[in-house]
């Protein structure tokens, strides 16, 4: 029984080792206690001194816009890919394109944000929140196609063709068929480009510029530079969106109509 | 008489690909009429070029005298029932059927008295407010069915419609079918791989294949009469035998040299003259097995009994004789009780009837 | 003129220009915001710095070979060893708990893979973050360690390298379990079992018949844990102190404190080319490997940052 034994407990172990960090977090986040050496007794006094700190709301409005944008245009843009990628499988023009959807999502961040810094310092684009957006577009456009592909896989085509037969046109096609069919899928994908967005913090670091700092970047600078009880709280709430964001992605990639 | 639904000169390419080659055919008013062939045969593809899905390279096709071959789909007046039924999955039964009648606009009285009637025909009243994946698979093929009839096209396509369903409900389903087809009248073609399916279904039937329709003719027809080896070989069993006319009899029979097994007389269906080869094709359950030589009025020959397969309702043997394995079925009739059954390395003599035999030429 | 249409490929009555139309928006977008700027990394990397920090127009050789002279070296083969020893451990703890919830009944591997995921949910910088707590001088963790008297008080647990290989391995974990995993699921148990039965040792059997059953994940699982940890810079930045830094910190650094955009940019290409040659390597040896990788990293709801 050794393997097992041995496998169990390192199961145990990483589970312990992936939890004990955040658990930590949030727990801290309610010690009044700096450091949290000792438990000084439950207080909200550090989420009181985030909402206070107009910088940190000023970052969260910026986060909110750049994510909403982004994962409108990506979708937008994502969804039209995997559909064409879908369609025309054995084109070359779409192995080309799948490569060229493919690759980026390979590519470390870093690589990905110094390469666009370098482009748009090259056009003496100035850096801000419109960089911000068209970076984020880029590295969300592959995770929509994949998304919206994965759905478009065990779609059958002949029901477009069973609707055309008994007399939709396209438009009833779309209304009818297509949205409801291919919706959640969609909304899989706009949720994945959304939460990517709002948890960037590389990318963003590289091509933002004053006026463009996102959360995750506030948060970096805090943790350089600012008082560090304030972080938990700031952690635990970002913590609370993401999740949230997160557990309805993964509604979407389940839900089936 | 002006057909039906006729289509002419049908030609059709997939890059290097015929897969529709020089196609016509025409189907009656109110009839069955299947595609069979085996799959990769281009019936789908025929079947989809009289839906309007795809468009011919060449050809023409016509309903009720009128040139269709340029309309959409949903101008045509065929509607099809899918492979795999293509059923709206976000959609109950009910609004699946009245799909067709609420794209055309009809007021939701008549939708809601039109699919009454469909799901009254296709007996699944109670399923109505159900999801296709709810419910089973004939269920899904009835209501597929339903969806595609309720807008009273021509003529119904219908693309493999059975091959999804287990044996059993095949049966049944083809039954249904069968009785459908008979409450409203409605023209079908009907696109299949199983000979089966197409024999008790059909009124006619086209056998297809490598893109080229081989015969054409009523079940019974193609079966007793196949015109080539394919179709010989495709439908039913058969054994072949290599020969060629060694002389005439008369003005309807011949006597054929079968390679090693001697000469005998058979109808000369194609007025054959000496010295042409043919292949003969004869049926297992044409074959009768002797224990001694029969009269003389039957062809016969001897042979070795290397194999018995028991099925039930009939006994399979294979027996050899020079260098032909031959496949021959006998039914269990009682009259045959008596008699006693052949067993493994028995010497018997296997004979049929002049008449029984199909001559194939050869494609030179 | 007719179009032809293709029943296999699924199209549908539309004409080829339909086509181009639906895949310019993202092949436009991705040759403008992710080729040229790629081609551009390669480029600038042959430029100079002008006094301002930027890009001047001269083209030379001088800023790639004062990145090949200087003590750049030493970070570069820092920056391997350390991605080479976080995906060894990632390896050594994702087998053990790819093969236990591959063995549990089918209803519970869900939740239990999904455990393991969950983690990814967080932000990344605050995982990052919540071991700056943990393993703070202060922190709960480094006090209870001194109180049971396992490490004396001088001991450190963080700004040093060892941080940063545990925070690595804590945010690559999840993408070394995830195809592991999906390996371990499609392997026949029974295999084990009839390896016992011909005298295996269990051992033996883990050693010989189900490793080499789940090759792929373990591939798949490299290549997921060592891209990103090569072009980590979060994680020593925050964590790692100066004995931690890595070649993605000698990058930003150029980029923002001590501006030198070719250097940066050369700096970028070196890292560029020590990741994607195995990468390159790999996907010629394994074509559906492409899928697998997309599938992963859509399932873990994140991406390897």
């Amino acid at each position: 029984m050794k393997t097992r034994y041995t496998s169990l407990f390192v199961t145990l172990f990483v589970m312990v080792f992936m939890y004990l960090p955040i658990v930590m977090l949030v727990t801290q986040s309610f010690n009044s206690s700096r450091y949290g050496g000792k438990w000084n007794g439950f207080s909200l006094k550090w989420y009181e001194a985030l909402f206070n700190d107009t910088s940190v709301v000023n970052a969260a409005v910026n986060t909110l816009i750049i994510a909403a944008v982004a994962t409108a245009v990506s979708t937008v843009i994502g969804t039209c890919a995997a559909w064409v990628l879908h369609l025309y499988k054995k084109s070359k023009l779409q192995s080309a394109h799948y490569l060229l959807v493919f690759i980026p999502l390979g590519v470390p961040d870093i690589l990905m944000g110094i390469s666009l810094l370098l482009m748009f310092v090259s056009l003496g684009m100035n850096l801000g929140l419109l960089t911000v957006i068209l970076a984020h577009i880029t590295f969300c456009i592959g995770f929509v196609t994949f998304t919206v592909l994965a759905r478009l896989q065990d779609f059958d085509f002949n029901i477009i063709h069973a609707a055309q037969d008994l007399g939709a046109g396209w438009g009833r096609i779309v209304w009818k068929i297509l949205i409801p069919l291919l919706g959640p899928g969609i909304a899989a994908g706009a949720m994945m480009a959304f939460t990517l967005s709002m948890d960037d913090f590389v990318v963003t670091f590289f091509v933002g510029g004053p006026g463009s700092t996102t959360l995750p970047v506030k948060v970096y600078s805090m943790m350089k530079h600012g008082p560090p009880a304030i972080i938990n709280a700031l952690s635990v709430i970002f913590m609370a969106l993401t999740f949230t964001a997160a557990i309805a992605g993964q509604f979407f990639t389940h839900k089936k109509y | 008489m002006s057909d039906f639904f006729e289509l002419k000169n049908i030609n059709k390419h997939f890059g290097e690909n015929h897969v529709a080659n020089n196609v016509s055919f025409s189907v009656r008013c109110g009839e069955v009429f299947s595609l069979l062939g085996p799959s990769g045969c281009g019936k789908t593809t025929i079947l989809r070029m009289a839906g309007g899905f795809e468009d011919p390279d060449s050809g023409k096709i016509f309903l009720e005298g009128r040139d269709i071959s340029d309309l959409v789909p949903n101008k045509r007046q065929i509607n099809t029932v899918f492979q795999n039924y293509a059923l709206f999955p976000h959609m109950t039964v009910w609004d699946n059927i009245a799909f067709g009648p609420r794209t055309a606009g009809l007021s939701e009285d008549d939708v809601e008295r039109k699919v009454s009637k469909m799901l009254e025909i296709i007996r699944l009243e109670d399923q109505a407010h159900k999801r296709p994946d709810t419910i089973s698979g004939g269920q899904k093929q009835r209501v597929a069915i339903a969806r595609a009839l309720i807008n009273n096209p021509k003529l119904l396509l219908l693309d493999e419609p059975l091959a999804a369903l287990d044996l059993k409900l095949r049966q049944y389903m083809l039954l249904e079918l069968d009785r459908i087809h008979d409450e409203v009248g409605t023209t079908f073609i009907y696109v299949t791989h199983d000979q089966g399916e197409a024999m008790s279904l059909s009124d006619r039937i086209a056998v297809m294949n490598n893109g080229k329709i081989e015969q054409i003719g009523t079940p019974a027809e193609i079966y007793e009469n196949p015109r080539t080896k394919f179709v010989a070989s495709f439908i039913g069993d058969t054994n072949f035998f290599d020969g060629k006319v060694a002389s005439k009899i008369d003005a309807e029979y011949c006597k054929i040299d079968m390679t090693d097994l001697g000469e005998f007389p058979a109808y000369n269906e194609h007025k054959l003259s000496e010295g042409q080869r043919v292949t003969v094709s004869i049926r297992p359950e044409k074959f009768r097995i002797f224990d001694k030589k029969p009269d003389n009025d039957l062809n016969s020959f001897e042979a070795e009994v290397i194999d018995i397969v028991y099925q039930g309702a009939q006994t399979r043997y294979w027996v050899r004789a020079k260098n032909h394995r031959i496949n021959i079925v006998t039914q269990h009739n009682r009259c045959y009780l008596d008699y006693k059954q052949p067993t493994w390395n028995d010497r018997v003599w296997i004979a049929w009837h002049k008449d029984d035999v199909t001559t194939l030429i050869s494609p030179s | 003129m007719k179009e032809k249409r293709h029943i296999g490929s699924g199209a549908l009555s539309a004409p080829k220009l339909s086509e181009c139309l639906l895949t310019a928006p993202s092949f436009i977008w991705l040759v403008a915001f992710f080729l040229i700027p790629s081609v551009l990394v390669f480029a600038i990397a042959f430029k100079s710095a002008d006094s301002a920090g930027g890009i001047s127009d001269t083209w030379t050789f001088d800023t790639l070979l004062n990145v090949v002279r200087a003590d750049y070296l030493g970070v570069i083969w820092r920056t391997i060893w350390v991605s080479c020893l976080v995906t060894i451990i990632c390896l050594l703890l994702a087998v053990p708990v790819a093969y236990w919830i591959a063995q549990q009944k089918k209803e519970y591997r869900y939740w239990l893979l999904l455990a393991t995921i969950i983690p990814l949910w967080t932000n990344f910088l605050i995982r990052i973050f919540a071991w700056r707590v943990l393993l703070h001088p202060e922190g709960f963790l480094r006090r209870s360690l001194i109180f049971l008297g396992i490490i004396p008080e001088d001991v450190f647990l963080l700004n040093n390298i060892g941080s940063v290989i545990i925070v690595t391995v804590y945010t690559c974990l999840p993408f070394a379990i995830l195809p592991i995993y999906a390996a371990a699921e499609k392997f026949n148990f029974a295999l084990i079992e009839a390896a016992r039965d011909l005298g295996a040792s269990r051992f033996k059997a883990f050693r010989s018949i189900f490793l080499p059953g789940i090759k792929r994940g373990i591939f798949t699982a490299v290549l997921l844990v060592l891209i990103p940890a090569m072009g980590s810079y979060a994680i020593p930045d925050l964590v790692g102190g100066v004995d931690g830094e890595l070649l993605g910190n000698k990058i930003a650094t150029r980029v923002s404190s001590s501006r030198n955009l070719p250097e940066a940019a050369a700096l970028a290409a070196m890292l560029a080319l020590i990741i994607t040659l195995p990468f390159i390597a790999m996907l010629f040896k394994q074509k559906r490997l492409v899928k697998y990788i997309v599938n992963i990293r859509r399932s873990a709801g994140d991406s390897t940052k």
